[in-house]
């Protein structure tokens, strides 16, 4: 669509669309070919060692041939839809995302204009209120869509990362002060805990804020109002590990298979907090693997949470 | 003298937000709505920047870029694209066309934009 298909490569356009290799159907299309054979030498055999008639061993031969022709066909045909549908609704997102953020770019810089006008003027106290929650709320929506496109951009995988030395114990520490007086509505307390000398470890600076700002967002808005969250980063071995701690809602057991997934919500999740799209771990988990670290957590239903990732240090 | 810096955008509001943050800096500007009047308004007005969007009317960002670079008259006027679009496609592309910046839209406030274009004029 925008000209991300550099070639014409076949098992490409099945990575492009997001399709794993047994669900690519030029792949199935090979393999169905090499199951056919060995079907057809197969019946050859049986047919020549039971029957003396030669005619029956070519019957037998073309009719098994030609079920597992029918067979794969309905297969191959089925997957292909799945392939077309995966690459219709990334572009359905990629498109409305676009589309989306113009308005919200006029959305933004007009309420940015008003704000700042209405600092000079001595508005009614209701109208500055009213300019915020626009504001709060465009930000809101432009979060959204830059998820819905992370998304799509994971799915595709389309997903560029730079790879720099970066220090993950800054990044924590501009963080926990950029989210202090957001925790304080919460009534939650954010501490990162003191690492001499932190090294420095390779990653994407813009995204690895991202997986932190997210990791640190869930902990103070799954706290239950009231506790603390902890911050720890560890060396283990060639990683720098980094640790977040709280004593929040926690997530029911049957469901914690499933938080790395797109689009997911736990139970007490949804019945804390009515925002949240479900793609904050599933990007988070993306981003951590493909800079070659791992990304975990333990949780325990009312009692919290532990999430953790790893990233290389620079040697 | 103040600096000149041309808006190449045609969404009216946009052009209009940007024009009250950049003029309240004290900035002379120029507007275009589409890609054709935002080129030859490059030629004629000389400006110190461009501020340019990628999906233009009857010519595009793309297609502005490189008429830009290959004119000896504009090729040295610094171009920072403003778009909504950031695949990996459009930013390599006008990369290799030689912007000085690419900035997605929704992700910078008026006052970020115009640290950026005063960083990029070095003022």
């Amino acid at each position: 669509m925008f000209g991300y298909v550099k070639d014409g490569h076949v098992f490409g356009e099945c990575k492009k669309s997001g399709l794993g290799l047994w669900e690519c159907p030029p792949f199935l299309f090979i393999v169905m070919g090499f199951i056919n054979i060995c079907a057809m030498l197969g019946s050859y055999f049986l047919a020549s060692r039971y029957s003396e008639e030669p005619m029956v061993a070519v019957l037998v031969v073309v009719s098994v041939s030609i079920l597992i022709l029918i067979i794969g066909n309905f297969v191959i045909t089925g997957f292909n839809k799945i392939a077309e549908a995966n690459l219709l609704k990334s572009e359905f997102i990629g498109i409305v995302s676009h589309q989306l953020r113009s308005p919200l770019s006029v959305f933004k810089w007009t309420t940015d204009i008003l704000i700042k006008e209405a600092a000079n003027k001595k508005l009614n106290p209701d109208d500055g209120t009213y300019l915020n929650i626009l504001k709060e709320n465009t930000e809101r929506m432009i979060e959204l869509v830059n998820l819905l496109l992370e998304v799509n951009r994971v799915e595709s995988n389309r997903m560029m990362l730079a790879r720099n030395p970066i220090s993950l114990y800054k990044i924590s520490e501009d963080m926990v002060n950029s989210v202090a007086w957001y925790a304080k509505a919460y009534n939650v307390e954010v501490e990162l805990q003191p690492l001499p000398s932190p090294p420095d470890v390779i990653g994407d600076m813009d995204r690895v804020r991202m997986v932190v700002q997210n990791l640190i967002d869930n902990a103070i808005r799954y706290s239950q109002g009231k506790g603390k969250i902890d911050i720890y980063l560890k060396r283990e071995g060639g990683f720098l590990k980094w640790e977040i701690h709280d004593n929040g809602v926690g997530i029911p057991r049957e469901q914690q298979k499933f938080i790395f997934q797109k689009f997911f919500r736990s139970d007490n999740a949804v019945k804390y907090q009515t925002q949240g799209s479900g793609l904050g771990l599933y990007i988070a988990k993306a981003i951590i693997e493909e800079l070659g670290g791992e990304i975990g957590f333990k949780s325990e239903i009312d009692a919290g949470s532990t999430f953790w990732f790893t990233l290389p240090i620079v040697k | 003298m103040a600096k000149k810096i041309l808006f190449i955008e045609d969404e009216p509001a946009l052009q209009k937000a940007l024009a009250n943050a950049f003029v309240r800096e004290g900035f002379e500007i120029i507007q275009a709505l589409d890609g054709e009047t935002g080129l030859r308004l490059a030629k004629q007005k000389k400006p110190d920047l461009v501020l340019l969007d990628l999906i233009l009317p009857r010519m595009d960002g793309f297609e502005v870029l490189r008429k830009l670079q290959q004119d000896q008259e504009t090729k040295l006027i610094p171009v920072i694209v403003l778009t909504n679009l950031e695949g990996m496609g459009e930013v390599q592309k006008v990369i290799e066309l030689g912007v000085r910046d690419y900035l997605v839209k929704t992700n910078y406030k008026l006052d970020e934009l115009v640290e950026k274009v005063k960083a990029t004029l070095s003022l």
